[in-house]
């Protein structure tokens, strides 16, 4: 079985690179447009990885995370923030609230790319 | 610096005045409610001198009762009250607590 | 009927709850809970004018002459509103000048006088012996009708029968324990004031008991006792006054008890010695009129009511409070009666006394004592003892020479007309004192002679007469008139005949004290002292700030000198003390001064003077250290510089003021500035990310295409139209963002003029039919046929409305979308409003939509995509049109936006200016 992962941003051009980099990657991509939908997805499919942006209508990046870090099924679920909020205080939080990356746009495709492809070997590490 | 008599005084001595000033406390503020307080008081004073004396006293000199009692009590202690009770609104009015007091 | 043991024990266990009351006052006072600081205790120790004379004596006199008794108490209602104008004045005098005594006050006006120091004190001795003996008259038959079985006062036998002597004796004891105190405490009289105010209620409770009583007991009400006074021919006279005699009577007794109220020596003592707080007065001022006509409203009826029982007059009016109750066979209502009646005469002997006797120490022998250097230095150490010694004997030096007066003179008359003997007399000050308070121009000759001729007017129409009538002076005196001179007869002096004798009295001798007042005044020069006095005093709320730092006083003194002076009169104790404050108080270093300046003599005499009175301090500093005459002038600037100087600190306290209101309003702006500072960053961290947002696009996608070179056609063209699309994006925001930083420092200019709205409206719609159709959005335009024209500029309202528009179109979703652009003209505005059926704004972001990018910290929701600079920009753009641009929405149900501009008034012509 494939990762899943499951990217979340409000910016319509942002999902269409994070879709084709992660379908090239070989994941199992889903799409969630705020935090409400990706809630939703996380619910059903119960992702391995999850690429959250922050600011969003309504439901935020960082409930997001929280809901997903205090889920009961979702131990080894990573949550990789990237957003363009930068502010050292940010961060902070977005780690604080159990995030395992915290990445700030504009980014590096390949660099991304690396991160999720390490994550991904750390949560099928501790898998087995 | 508004002194009209400004008493030419050296260097030294006004500083030594200086100190004394410490002395004494927040002058006090004369507010323009007790500036109008002391007319009003006049005002009663001279009404209650007319009201209890002659003449118009002795429109009220007659020998008839009303409600039982002599006009002329009657007059005099209907006066006393109304005094009372002037002189109560005007000068809790006009006078307000916070004014200063000494020891 | 025998209540003796009944009446001794009441008396003695009401003299010792007094004692108490004092005691216990006088200990709150030195814990600094004082109770005389109290409004309420203040205006009930006032009504020490009260006094037996009130409690009998009133009945008495309404009994035989009408109403005329209200003159008595309506004379210091009449002084009542001019309280906070001249008692308050004497207030701040005494407190300035640290005066202790009635004779103080006036010798202290005057330059510090002995000479009228002694004589105040003389007229005050006799004109209140008399008085006093009054209220020894009022118990001691108060007691002997309580006691014996009739309800006519029996004469006394000898002395050591008669009830009032041994009465005088416990009352001296009794004033002497808690009424002259050591010297060092302060000047005030705590306990006694506390125990005065408890006897005002006590003797204002006990009369209205006692007056319903009799008027609701045995009368049915005011109505029943009027009615039946009127049936009797010798009643009916009481209603009215005589209008021939009465009036003038009427009107000089009012005088003369307006005088009394502010110049006896227990009132001066209470009201304005006592006085701890001028605020008090605001209390008073209404308090003690009121009291005075509660205590009033039973004198009539008890007065009628008595003359209805009694009606064949053996028994006398003045004793109606007590025989009353006594004939209705009700004893308990007649002891609590002869209480009250006893309360009133001894809070006014206690007051009296306690003031008298400080008068004759402070105002006489201690000035006689000191005024001798040999005699001071040899009782110097033994001082404090004498003075205690003295006041304590001239206590029951007052009370004995009362009680004589009582054996001998006051049996034959009535108490009232003592009482106004006694009222004319001190009225004697009043131009002295009043004038004293006012005229600069009065001078010591003045006040002596003004005192000296109207008090011996006043022995001569007013006491003679009583000498006469008690068989101590021949008859012929009264008739024929002094040496056989006519116009010398005590009712008719100077041959005025037609004035009843009191009003006679009273006139005459206010006549000539107050002409030779002025006169005297007129024709003689004050001393350099006496107009410093003046000065002080006419000045005091000028000048009592100033004050201590004035200077009364020229002359070489040694620290050591005063310091000498200090331990011999007050104790080692004491004088340190008092060495200590004034060195805390101007900072000033003992060891360093030797030479006392003016500042501390003039200190050392104010406390010298607060324990042995004014007269007595001047006297010793005068004969102890080497003075100087000081001129006016000297005075004069001493007085302006130091009220100057209270002035430059005033003006200092107010720059001060000035500079901390500076500072806040600064402080205020600074907050204000780093508001905008921080909205400023938060602006530009807002734009910030706005161009992040497509440049993460642009870098993404460039990456995607440049690490896959091999990408198939359509994915590729997708990727590179995105880049140029945000790109453009990124364009348009740099362009809004200049715009708005344009508009925001005034650098938009406009070009006004005069245009139709819906043409405008029209045109963008027309350029948005692209957009509308691709999204599938339906778009309906409803616009108010005959507009009237505004002036604006036309590029920036398309501009406004493409805004709107292109906010609407991103708001709804495509297909089901639905835009409604309206116009209307209200309210001399028109008014265009586009309305949508997105999914709304939350009410709490609807205000700051507005704003540019509006950012509070740690917010984490975006607003609707691109709304930022676009609504910002119009905003502005309809502020500079004098316009508004508004919202409203339901959340979930669409948002209208709207915008007012100002319609052209009609027949105008258009008035086109660049701004």
């Amino acid at each position: 079985m494939s990762t899943k992962v499951l990217i979340v941003d409000d910016e319509p051009n942002i999902l269409m690179s994070l879709e084709f980099l992660m379908k090239k990657g070989g994941y199992q991509v889903f799409i969630a447009r705020d935090g409400s939908e990706a809630m939703e997805i996380i619910d059903r499919e119960e992702p391995h990885i999850i690429v959250l942006d922050i600011m969003m209508p309504e439901v935020d990046g960082y409930e997001v995370c929280s809901y997903v870090k205090n889920h009961a099924t979702l131990h080894t679920t990573k949550v990789i923030f990237l957003t363009a909020k930068s502010k050292d205080s940010d961060i902070e939080k977005g780690y604080a609230l159990g995030a395992d990356l915290y990445l700030t746009k504009p980014f590096s495709t390949r660099h991304l790319m690396d991160q999720v492809k390490k994550l991904d070997k750390v949560r099928k590490g501790e898998h087995l | 610096m508004s002194h009209p008599h400004r008493p030419p005084n050296s260097p030294a001595a006004s500083d030594h005045r200086w100190q004394d000033l410490l002395f004494f406390g927040p002058v006090s503020k004369k507010t323009s409610n007790k500036r109008a307080l002391t007319p009003r008081l006049l005002a009663i004073f001279g009404l209650l001198l007319v009201c209890i004396n002659p003449p118009l006293l002795t429109i009220f000199n007659q020998a008839g009762s009303v409600w039982g009692f002599p006009v002329l009590y009657l007059y005099i202690f209907a006066v006393w009250m109304v005094v009372i009770v002037a002189l109560a609104r005007v000068v809790h009015k006009y006078l307000k607590t916070d004014d200063r007091d000494s020891e | 009927m025998n209540n003796l043991g009944w009446v001794i024990g009441f008396s003695l266990g009401y003299l010792t709850l007094l004692f108490a009351l004092a005691w216990w006052g006088e200990r709150r006072a030195q814990r600094g809970r004082s109770l005389v600081s109290n409004p309420y205790v203040y205006a009930l120790s006032l009504a020490v004018y009260c006094t037996a004379w009130t409690y009998y004596g009133s009945v008495g006199r309404a009994a035989n002459n009408g109403i005329e008794f209200l003159t008595i108490y309506l004379g210091p209602t009449l002084t009542a509103p001019l309280w906070w104008i001249i008692l308050r004045k004497a207030i701040r005098i005494c407190r300035v000048q640290r005066i202790t005594t009635l004779a103080d006050f006036i010798s202290a006006r005057y330059g510090q006088s002995l000479r009228l120091s002694y004589l105040v004190t003389i007229v005050c001795v006799l004109g209140i012996v008399p008085y006093i003996a009054l209220q020894l008259k009022a118990i001691g038959s108060s007691f002997e009708i309580l006691t014996s079985s009739s309800l006519v006062a029996q004469s006394a036998g000898t002395w050591y029968q008669d009830s009032s002597f041994y009465i005088t004796l416990v009352l001296g004891v009794f004033i002497i324990v808690f009424g002259s105190k050591p010297l060092d405490v302060t000047r005030n009289h705590e306990g006694m004031v506390v125990a005065v105010a408890f006897e005002s209620i006590v003797k204002l409770v006990a009369f209205l008991v006692v007056g319903s009583v009799i008027t609701f007991g045995l009368f049915r009400g005011f109505g029943d006792i009027f009615q039946q006074a009127q049936t009797q021919p010798a009643l009916q006279r009481l209603f009215v006054m005589d209008e021939e005699v009465g009036f003038s009577r009427w009107f000089w007794m009012l005088m003369v008890s307006m005088f009394a109220f502010l110049l006896l020596p227990r009132q001066f003592q209470v009201a304005v010695l006592e006085n701890r707080k001028e605020s008090n007065l605001r209390k008073a001022i209404w308090l003690f009129p009121l009291y005075l006509l509660l205590i009033n409203i039973f004198v009539l009826p008890i007065a009628f009511a008595g003359r209805l029982t009694f009606p064949l007059g053996n028994v006398d009016a003045d004793t109606f409070v007590l025989t009353l109750p006594l004939w209705a066979d009700r004893e308990g209502l007649a002891l609590l009666a002869y209480l009250g009646g006893f309360s009133a005469a001894t809070s006014m002997i206690i007051v009296s006394t306690i003031a008298l006797s400080r008068m004759i120490s402070h105002n006489v022998l201690v000035p006689y004592l000191v005024g001798s250097k040999p005699l001071t230095q040899r009782l110097g150490n033994y001082f404090g003892r004498i003075l205690i010694a003295s006041r304590r004997v001239n206590i029951i030096l007052l009370l004995l020479l009362a009680y004589l007066y009582h054996r001998f003179v006051a049996s034959s008359y009535s108490l009232v007309s003592i009482g106004l003997i006694s009222f004319a007399a001190v009225a004697q000050f009043a131009p002295a004192l009043l004038g004293g308070m006012y005229w600069k121009g009065g001078t010591k000759q003045g006040a002596t002679a003004g005192i000296v001729v109207g008090f011996l007017i006043w022995g001569f129409t007013l006491v003679l007469p009583t000498l006469v009538g008690s068989g101590l002076m021949a008859e012929r005196l009264m008739e024929e008139g002094l040496w056989g001179i006519s116009i010398l007869r005590p009712y008719q002096f100077l041959g005025l005949q037609t004035m009843e004798p009191l009003a006679h009295g009273v006139f005459w001798s206010l006549f000539w004290n107050l002409g030779a007042y002025v006169a005297v005044s007129i024709f003689t020069m004050p001393s350099s002292k006496e107009q410093n006095q003046a000065e002080v005093f006419i000045e005091v709320f000028k000048y009592s700030e100033a004050y201590d730092i004035s200077i009364g006083w020229k002359g070489r003194a040694t620290v050591d000198e005063i310091r000498r002076l200090l331990e011999q009169f007050l104790g080692h104790a004491r004088s340190q003390e008092i060495l200590a404050a004034f060195a805390q108080t101007y900072q000033v270093d003992w060891n360093a001064q030797t030479v006392a300046d003016a500042r501390l003599v003039n200190y050392a005499e104010r406390m010298l003077a607060e324990s042995m009175g004014r007269a007595s301090a001047r006297v010793l500093l005068a004969t102890t250290l080497k003075e100087e005459e000081i001129t006016l002038e000297e005075v004069h600037n001493l007085l302006r510089e130091s009220q100057h100087l209270v002035s430059v600190n005033q003006e200092l306290r107010q720059k001060s003021e000035a500079l901390r209101e500076a500072s806040e309003a600064l402080q205020q702006a600074n907050a204000e500035l780093k508001m905008l500072d921080g909205r400023k960053d938060d602006f530009i961290s807002t734009v910030t990310h706005e161009m992040r947002t497509p440049l993460t696009g642009i870098r993404a996608m460039s990456e995607i295409l440049a690490d896959n070179p091999d990408l198939e056609g359509e994915e590729r063209d997708n990727f590179l139209h995105t880049i140029i699309g945000e790109t453009e994006r990124m364009n348009r925001l740099i362009s809004q963002v200049l715009d708005l930083e344009k508009m925001d420092s005034g650098k938009m200019s406009l070009h006004k003029t005069r245009i139709q709205l819906n043409e405008v409206i029209r045109e963008a719609v027309e350029s948005f039919i692209q957009v509308i159709k691709e999204k599938e959005i339906a778009l309906q335009v409803d616009l108010q046929g005959s507009l009237p024209p505004v002036v604006a500029d036309r590029d920036r309202m398309t501009q406004v409305i493409l805004n709107l528009l292109s906010n609407a179109v991103k708001f709804v979703e495509p297909g089901v979308g639905k835009i409604v652009i309206t116009s209307y003209f209200i309210d001399g505005e028109i008014r265009v409003r586009v309305s949508d059926n997105g999914k709304g704004i939350a009410p709490e972001i609807q205000s700051l939509i507005f704003d540019k990018f509006y950012q509070v910290e740690n917010q984490t929701v975006r607003k609707p995509i691109g709304s930022g600079l676009g609504l910002a920009i119009c905003q502005r753009i309809l502020l500079r049109h004098q316009g508004r641009i508004w919202v409203e929405s339901t959340p979930g149900e669409g948002a209208r936006f709207s915008f007012a501009l100002p319609a052209e008034p009609i027949g105008r012509p258009a008035n086109p200016t660049a701004l």
